[in-house]
């Protein structure tokens, strides 16, 4: 154990936890640059906070689908009848009647002696 | 052997998969103690290969970053110290690449405000660039042995481990460098400041 190789070389002139406060401040340094990452990684693991993050673009996102859906309902008329004669065509080809396609459309209930004058037709 | 590193080893049972584990969630503390834990062996890494300390505490700062933002990628989080110090010597290997263009602002601060005009601070200053200077004189992996051994403190089983050598080759790289080093800083040198 005498040989000069066994002992180790000081190195704690080079040793950056050699002064306890320059190494604070090296670490110091490290945790303020990590900073921003740190807390993306808290947001992302709580849950409450994602919605909170989400809570402004989702109210601005449906303050705009208000406004949409409320244009068109104003300016779409609902027709009073959907029977028109194309729908009259269509039930035709399809083999209803045309009394029942109407009644259908209309949401009448009719009365049996239609309902028979109808199938008898 | 008497330990010239023990003094500082505090000594924390944590392991550094439960670290990892709480530094992926964005604990803040979690990482800071990864970092404390680390930090020397990292800055021994990156000092071997850049021959410049103010060099490797740059580099030692972006690869904590770095191993943050990618700390996903740690697959066995209870070989973060092998996988840091892999990000290290990338981060190393690419700033000695740019190491003209390094911004001036980072570390220069750091060193700047330390107490730096005694006359012990000097001897100390110039014992570093002597030490810097020999140290550039050995290979890159017999630095990397000899400061990750009597800097932090590694056993050879734990060095092998993480840079992927054998334990035999540690104690030859480390037997090597600490002649080469002795001669080349003249044996006095060390020997008075390890007296101390």
């Amino acid at each position: 154990m005498n040989d000069p190789q066994d002992r180790p070389i000081d190195f704690s002139s080079v040793d950056p936890t050699a002064d306890p406060e320059r190494f604070d401040r090296l670490v110091e340094a490290v945790i303020a640059q990590a900073a921003d990452e740190l807390a993306a990684r808290r947001m992302q693991a709580n849950p409450v906070l994602q919605i909170a993050a989400w809570r402004r673009p989702m109210l601005a996102a449906a303050a705009v689908v208000a406004v949409i859906a409320g244009t068109v309902l104003t300016q779409v008329r609902v027709p009073e009848s959907i029977s028109t004669p194309e729908t009259d065509g269509i039930a035709e080809a399809v083999g209803i009647p045309v009394e029942l396609a109407q009644w259908l459309w209309d949401g009448t209930v009719p009365s049996t002696t239609d309902l028979f004058g109808v199938f008898e037709e | 052997m008497s330990s010239i590193h023990s003094r500082e080893r505090p000594e924390d049972p944590t392991p550094d998969a439960t670290y990892v584990v709480r530094a992926r969630r964005g604990d803040a503390a979690a990482f800071e103690a990864l970092v404390r834990r680390h930090y020397r062996a990292a800055y021994a890494v990156a000092l071997a290969q850049l021959s410049n300390g103010m060099d490797a505490e740059d580099v030692c700062q972006d690869a904590f970053l770095k191993a943050l933002e990618r700390i996903e990628d740690c697959r066995e989080p209870e070989k973060f110290a092998s996988w840091l110090l892999q990000i290290v010597r990338n981060r190393a290997h690419n700033y000695r690449d740019y190491r003209r263009v390094r911004a001036a602002a980072s570390l220069e601060a750091t060193w700047a405000a330390g107490p730096d005009d005694s006359a012990k601070d000097a001897e100390q200053a110039d014992l570093r660039e002597k030490l810097e200077g020999a140290l550039a004189q050995l290979s890159e992996v017999q630095r990397q042995v000899v400061l990750l051994h009597d800097l932090e403190g590694l056993k050879h089983r734990e060095i092998a481990e993480r840079l992927d050598i054998s334990e035999g080759m540690s104690r030859q790289h480390v037997f090597h460098a600490r002649k080469a080093l002795r001669r080349l800083m003249g044996d006095q040198a060390l020997k008075e400041h390890f007296d101390e």
